[in-house]
């Protein structure tokens, strides 16, 4: 069975203004929004670009707003998010800077992870009825960028350090013996850490992970507020962490 | 550009794992690199790999060439991207006769390419794996790992940008430009600006994956490439620690790579002819979660989180199995063919792009007369997220 859908793809080149192009294409509905895409640009306009790798939810580079929601195309199927002769939107992440149709700068991204520096890698619990032992396992969170796309508070301060690096810090400091650097610190409790979070928890909905960015960023709040009155009243820190 | 000019230059067509380790490789030996990639990095048949850092298990048996590249670099990846990788092992694990008949090649193979093991009874095998099938009567332990496709392209080239290479994404190479019979350089088209313009160096690399037949056809050479798409089910929630292997030889379904919260069941095999876009048949599909069941029957009871396939680029000609066709790889000088300053990497898999950027840069450097050695084997990269901020 295959089913005619319409996509409406955002299109922008540098220099040129921005416009949408509608591309009609026949695909199985148990195929995916990215497969739509994809058969796109293979069957119909090469000029396209957009970014996507793993196909499987674990590279997290595809995401996209699709019909107005963050949505990670390769595990969405066409079957999910509309019907025969039906219609798609698809949009550039927001709050970010386009480079070129979907594809937008994940610099600003990345240079909030690195200022966290959580490890993608680390201890697996044990499966049911399965000896403890060193296993270990990729994170949850695929740094795809949605959590800041969805976000309201990304939108008026673009300095803010964001939902998966705030997530990152809480983790970090959740785990065993972690740390966070003096300047990892200095970023999640300034002018444009954890404080500026509204909690709209929009992260929270769009993670394809379930990272739960926004439970994440109050339980650090929790933590940091206990740290402060610690503070005041000269009890010194609950743990010491303010290591370089 | 750096105040002192390098000497030395080159192009790398594709931005998989064989043309980012190319590039590093390139750059670690003071080459002005440009590497250049119609898509995204690790957009081919890079991205959608298994995950699977081999341990040679899967080729000990058949194809002891590849077991051995495999384990030799296995090690080594290790070492230059630890912080990158899942290093929980793997188990091939034995479930009926023919596979306990398996078993004894396995370990002679494992022992032949020099890959650590260690056997186990079925028991013993569960004890490590809850949800293995009831049915296993034995394992053998190998050194497989996991790994996330993607992030090691991006590994190695935030390590070759530090080095100075230049780096293009969405930029395919459209025309090699030829002075005689000699490659002086390619003719792009920038698909982020919607450009045409030519690059010029002194070298020209393909590691174009499946696509490489198409680019050596721009020069005029035939390059054998069968172009053999899997499909990979990627099931929600984990349900081994370990790799799971099917204690047999290759075959359809034989292999279960659990990667964060999910697992990963592969693959089918087959050919086609246009790599671009693949239909997924929807048959291998149900026969992916009928084999992978059989060795965790939970996974019965999962939801599949995706289905993707890529399309493996085996060197051999039409009409060969491809099953039976070796998984390692060949550098082309193609000098040979009566060209100069073209080459093409090829065959291979993600868990040996270093090798093969060892090999073909040995090339290009003896083809300019050029004496210094690798040095990949022993440079730690950086980490992935640096290539998104140099």
């Amino acid at each position: 069975m295959m089913w005619t859908i319409t996509l409406k793809i955002a299109r922008y080149k540098p220099g040129e203004p921005a416009r949408t192009d509608t591309f009609q294409v026949s695909i199985d509905p148990e195929r995916t929004v990215l497969d739509s895409i994809e058969k796109i640009w293979a069957e119909q306009d090469r000029s396209l670009v957009f970014r996507h790798a793993c196909h499987h939810a674990s590279c997290g580079s595809c995401a996209m707003v699709v019909n107005g929601v963050e949505i990670l195309p390769c595990i969405k199927l066409i079957k999910d998010v509309t019907k025969p002769g039906g219609t798609l939107i698809i949009e550039p992440l927001h709050n970010f800077p386009v480079i070129s149709d979907l594809v937008v700068d994940m610099g600003p991204f990345f240079e909030r992870m690195q200022i966290v520096k959580m490890p993608i890698v680390g201890p697996a619990d044990p499966l049911p009825n399965q000896e403890p032992n060193e296993y270990n396992r990729f994170d949850d969170c695929i740094e795809c960028g949605m959590c800041l796309s969805a976000c309201p508070v990304v939108a008026t301060d673009s300095k803010y350090l964001g939902p998966a690096a705030l997530a990152a810090a809480y983790q970090i400091l959740s785990s065993g013996d972690g740390n966070l650097s003096a300047q990892a610190w200095e970023a999640v409790d300034g002018e444009h850490g954890l404080w500026r979070c509204h909690v709209a928890f929009e992260c929270s909905a769009v993670c394809p992970s379930n990272v739960d960015p926004a439970g994440k960023i109050m339980a650090l709040r929790r933590r940091m507020t206990v740290e402060r009155i610690r503070h005041l009243l000269g009890l010194g820190s609950s743990k010491k962490k303010r290591e370089k | 550009m750096t105040s002192t000019q390098k000497s030395h230059s080159a192009i790398v067509i594709g931005g998989g794992s064989t043309g980012a380790a190319v590039a590093h490789d390139l750059a670690l030996r003071g080459f002005e690199v440009t590497l250049v990639e119609r898509g995204e990095i690790a957009s081919g048949t890079t991205g959608r790999n298994h995950c699977l850092l081999h341990s040679g298990g899967r080729y000990c048996v058949n194809d002891r060439e590849a077991g051995i590249e495999c384990i030799e670099e296995n090690m080594i990846l290790r070492r230059i991207m630890p912080d990158c990788m899942e290093l929980n092992g793997g188990l091939f694990a034995a479930f009926d006769d023919a596979d306990m008949d398996y078993l004894p090649l396995l370990i002679e193979g494992c022992q032949a390419c020099e890959i650590p093991y260690k056997k186990l009874t079925g028991e013993e095998a569960r004890r490590l794996e809850p949800y293995l099938s009831p049915q296993a009567k034995a394992a053998l332990w190998v050194p497989d790992g996991v790994f996330e496709p993607m992030r090691m392209c991006m590994a190695f080239l935030a390590t070759a940008k530090a080095n100075g290479a230049k780096v293009y994404p969405f930029t395919q190479v459209e025309e090699l430009l030829m002075e005689g019979t000699q490659v002086t350089g390619v003719r792009v088209w920038n698909r982020i600006a919607n450009r045409r313009y030519n690059l010029h160096a002194q070298i020209v690399i393909s590691a174009g994956g499946p696509w490489a037949e198409e680019i050596a056809a721009m020069a005029g050479i035939d390059v054998p490439v069968i172009v053999a798409p899997g499909v990979m089910v990627s099931m929600t929630g984990r349900y081994s620690q370990h790799v799971i292997n099917r204690c047999n030889k290759a075959d359809d379904g034989d292999i279960i790579v659990p990667q964060r919260e999910t697992s990963i069941i592969g693959t089918s095999s087959w050919t086609v002819d246009d790599p671009d876009y693949i239909d997924i048949p929807e048959d291998h599909v149900a026969l992916m979660l009928d084999r992978g069941s059989q060795m965790i029957p939970a996974l019965k009871q999962a939801s599949s989180r995706g289905v993707f396939t890529v399309a493996r680029p085996l060197i051999g000609r039409e009409g060969e199995d491809e099953r039976e066709v070796s998984r390692t790889f060949e550098c082309f000088d193609h000098d040979e063919d009566g060209i100069g300053g073209f080459v093409t990497i090829s065959g291979g898999k993600t868990t040996t792009a270093r090798a093969m950027a060892e090999k073909t840069v040995d090339i290009a450097c003896r083809k300019i007369g050029l004496d210094v050695p690798c040095r990949t084997h022993e440079t730690v990269l950086l980490s992935y997220r640096a290539f998104y901020t140099i």
